[in-house]
């Protein structure tokens, strides 16, 4: 996506002007982030929980350390465990077709609201998990307003840092060796996050 | 609707050395998920149970932002 949003920057650097895109996107990134979390909650809240103890804040515990830990071994490749996703991009079009700022916009909320595009690392699984079983719009929108914050804001600073087309590219070549590393700092982070969140339910039980 | 396959795949020729100490072997993978594992629980057990409960959702709210982050290298 850096290598999307930031040439639209660059766009408007080259024409004099400050480069405001990147916070539109950042914008759209956080608000459809946001809507997907209250969505998830609202829709949590619907589910008849709790099923197997006297509170819900327990099983969101235990089930959420529990998938965590299924996803922290796929994350660091130990086992194959299924992660359900579509494989559809954001139109690269839209950069042709629209403003710069509302292109910047749309691939925003498209990004931010995460399950219509390919979801990179489990972790996100993990996240909307939490949002859902919260059973709160507003607790469910702030968990994934912070997924929009993270992917939004690395966009913000890059734009500041990367100040042409040609840096641009060659961050994207260099980072997409890391990929492997990624992943496993995922990997391991999920582990002690899930096994914390899943003792912590088990002793509240 | 598509599974992904999880792969890591060995580090190819010529990758720095910094980089190939980052990609390691199953083995390896495999102790780093027991230690953290194992530093999850403890923290959980040890840590008194109004902080430890406390810090539920700000964990939550880490893994969101790396989930965020590790977003850069989507496609």
């Amino acid at each position: 996506m850096v290598g999307t949003i930031l040439p639209i920057g660059h766009g408007e650097r080259q024409q004099g002007r400050f480069a405001i895109s990147p916070w539109f996107h950042a914008f759209g990134a956080v608000g459809g982030a946001a809507l997907l979390g209250s969505l998830l909650g609202a829709l949590g809240a619907m589910l008849p929980l709790p099923i197997l103890s006297t509170s819900r804040s327990v099983e969101m515990l235990v089930a959420t350390g529990l998938v965590g830990l299924l996803y922290s071994l796929r994350e660091l490749a130990l086992a194959p465990v299924p992660a359900p996703q579509f494989q559809r991009q954001v139109p690269a079009k839209w950069r042709l077709l629209l403003r710069p700022q509302i292109a910047a916009l749309l691939y925003g909320l498209g990004l931010g609201i995460g399950v219509a595009t390919r979801i990179t690392v489990t972790t996100f699984y993990i996240v909307a998990f939490w949002a859902l079983l919260g059973g709160s719009p507003a607790r469910g929108a702030l968990t994934m307003a912070a997924f929009g914050l993270g992917r939004a804001l690395p966009v913000v600073g890059l734009g500041r840092w990367l100040r042409t087309g040609a840096e641009t590219l060659r961050f994207v070549q260099a980072a997409n060796g890391w990929e492997a590393v990624v992943h496993l700092i995922n990997g391991v982070v999920l582990g002690f996050a899930s096994t914390y969140l899943l003792i912590l339910g088990l002793s509240l039980h | 609707m598509m599974m992904q396959e999880a792969t890591m795949p060995e580090p190819p020729r010529g990758t720095p050395q910094l980089r190939r100490a980052l990609m390691p072997t199953r083995r390896r993978r495999l102790i780093l998920l027991t230690t953290s594992v194992l530093f999850g629980g403890l923290g959980s057990v040890t840590l008194p149970r109004s902080i430890a409960t406390a810090a539920g959702m700000p964990i939550v709210l880490v893994l969101a932002l790396l989930a965020g982050f590790s977003a850069l290298w989507s496609p």
